[in-house]
Parts: structure tokens; sequence; C-alpha cells
């Protein structure tokens, strides 16, 4: 019944090759203990000047499915608040409100700053994996008042409760498109400066 | 305690992740695969299963041990999941030929497959991974003889699936 042909065939099961990226891309990364290093203005001005080197738009991957997001503006204005599918196991639950240290952070020195911040708290016990493609994250935990700075090319695994990333883009032009992906979805921001207005497009539908 | 290398005992040096990820990542989607029928939330199980290696750094006593650990948290992961799922899935014969297996074998496949869990993973383990009946006693934490008897089981049930159908 369960013959060499059925194990032969049975061996053909194989995963994607993405897994093995998502695997082998894994790393825990350790939280600062000199996490005041981020609140200087010098150290927040180079990290807005590198975003502004580094382009318009910021691609974050969440290479686990997220249960429901809230996207805040750093003025705390909502801009998103919507369920996205929900799988239990991988639950990042919605940010009540723009957490302090956050926007202590964020808004210490407005001029080397970037104009927009999105956040959201991830308040599950499971692991989410975030990579940086283009842009800066940051990682706080306001709980242990540490930050961690999330940089181009590193992807790394948030677990604790009380997490707050925050992600932070340049406006620095009059129009500026910036791209997301959260799962397979994809969200367009657009921020037109003029009217002070951001369309939200989410997989091609006008929010 | 049984996954806690004795003190005396010459600990063996895991290798890293992508070592790791060649040495067990198709087996452990295998066995994810099998139990949660389903290709995304496999991957999921086989994701977490390393991310826990990641996050616990167990020491094992060699590579039989460092096998069984992982074999029995991804299965204990999938376990999880398949509990907290509302509808329970099935493969069709497409699902399973989408990985290039002959019509013949995969319905085979589609007939162990929709085994009970505790029946399927046995036969699995045993006939398709080559695992000793002693190992996956440690793996699933059961006695010999109780998993000689889900294995017994187990062909019976398989051979009904099969008979029912030719008949």
């Amino acid at each position: 019944m369960l013959d060499e042909k059925v194990k032969q065939a049975y061996r053909k099961i194989t995963p994607s090759s993405e897994l093995e990226q998502r695997i082998c891309g894994m790393q825990i990364v350790k939280k600062p203990k000199t996490a005041t290093l981020l609140y200087s203005k010098s150290v927040l001005a180079l990290a807005a000047s590198v975003l502004l080197l580094l382009g318009s738009f910021t691609t974050v991957s969440y290479l686990k499915q997220l249960s429901s997001v809230h996207i805040l503006l750093s003025d705390g204005t909502a801009l998103l608040q919507e369920e996205m599918r929900l799988i239990p196991d991988h639950s990042v639950s919605a940010l009540a409100a723009m957490p302090r240290m956050a926007s202590e952070t964020l808004e210490e020195d407005a001029n080397s700053l970037p104009d927009v911040s999105f956040s959201f708290e991830i308040s599950s016990d499971k692991a989410v994996s975030l990579a940086v493609e283009e842009g800066t994250l940051f990682i706080v935990n306001e709980s242990e008042g540490e930050t961690e700075r999330v940089e181009v090319g590193q992807r790394l695994v948030c677990r604790d409760k009380g997490m707050t990333v925050c992600w932070s883009l340049p406006t620095s032009a009059q129009n500026r498109t910036y791209r997301m992906t959260i799962g397979t979805e994809e969200i367009l921001l657009t921020y037109n400066a003029q009217t002070d207005e951001y369309t939200m497009i989410r997989n091609g539908t006008d929010r | 305690m049984f996954f806690m290398a004795k003190p005396d005992e010459t600990i063996y040096a895991s290798p890293s992740c992508e070592e790791l990820y060649a040495r067990y990542g198709k087996i452990l989607f295998r066995v994810c695969y099998a139990i949660l029928c389903s290709k995304e939330d496999a991957e999921d199980a086989v994701q977490e299963t390393f991310y826990k290696y990641l996050i616990k750094t167990p020491t094992f006593r060699d590579e039989a041990h460092e096998q069984a650990w992982f074999l029995r948290v991804a299965s204990n992961q999938s376990k999880d999941m398949l509990r907290r799922r509302k509808i329970r899935s099935t493969l069709s014969l497409e699902e399973i030929e989408e990985f290039e297996v002959a019509p013949e074998q995969a319905t085979v496949l589609q007939d162990l497959f929709s085994l009970p869990e505790k029946y399927k993973t046995v036969l699995i383990l045993h006939y398709l991974e080559d695992i000793s009946i002693q190992d996956i006693a440690r793996v699933e934490n059961l006695s010999v003889s109780a998993v000689k008897m889900r294995l017994v089981r187990g062909r019976e049930m398989l051979k009904n699936i099969t008979e029912g159908k030719e008949n």
C-alpha cells in the first residue's frame, strides 16, 4: 500500500523557495541597552538624511499575516482602520492610540524628521517578521523604554508584546506615493502637499 | 526534560540555520503538510518551528536528538494550528498533483492524508520518512506499544478506505 512508488511521490511534496528565504533570513535582534541613542537630534537628523537619500518610498514586507492593523499618522489621525485577513495564530492587534514614546521619539525635532509616520502595535505572542527594503523602521518597546532601528536589508523577528513599529517616510516633495505590503495586500499611499490630503489605494481600490 | 542534554554528556554543536533548514526543512514541511492539508499553513508551521529553535537555542546530544526535537515541535505546532481551525480542510487530488505526483500515487496520498491525525502522523513518519518506532514514540510522546497500535489501526483504516473506493 505504502510502497516505494508512494514514498517517492510523497517526497516530491516540497516547500516553496520563499520558505527557505524566510527561515534563513531570520535573526533575533537583541534590543540595545543604550536606547537613548536614537533620541539625540543629531542621530535623528542623520536618520532622516539617510531616508531622503534612500528614496521616496518604503516597502515593509510582513512575512507573517496580520489579523488587523490600524495605521495612524503622526498627528494621531487614523488613516486605515481595517481588519486584514484573520489568521488567529498570527494575530497582531490594533493600536488604540499613538504610543507616547513613539510620538516623542518622532516629534522631538520636527525639522529633522520625516513628515509622515505610521505606527502599529504588536500585541501578539506570535512572531512577526519584518523586512526593510528601503527606508527605516523604528521598533519601540514602550514597556522597557528601548528603541531598535531596523536598517535596510535587515530582517528581524518581533515577538514582544507592546512593541510598536514606526514606519517613517520623507515627504519633502509636493506629491509622493509610498508603498507598503502586508502579506499579499499592497497599500499605496499618495500625499498631496498642496491640499494636505492623503489618498489610500489598496489593491487597486480607492479608499 | 527529554530534550535537555545531561551535564556529563558531550554537547553536540548544532549547525547554522541554513544547514538545519537544508537538513530538516523538507521533512518538516511534509509532516506539517500532511497534518494541516495546506501548503501555506505548513510553511507557517515550519517557520514557527525554526523561530522556536532560534529563541530557545536548545542543546542536543546528537543528530538524532536534534531531528526528534524538530519533528516534535513541528508536529505540535501543526496540531495546535489544526485545533484552532474551525473548518477542517481536506486535500484534493489536484492539490497533491501540483507537486508533480502521478495520479495513482496522488490517490494513495490523498487517502493517507484523510486519516485522523494521530494515525496518519505515525504512518507517515514510519513508512514514508523511515523513522524508527522508538524515535516516533519519543517524537509523539507515546509508548512504543502505543505507536505500534496506531500503525496497525492506521494501516487497517487506510486499507478500508482503499477497498471501499475499489468496491
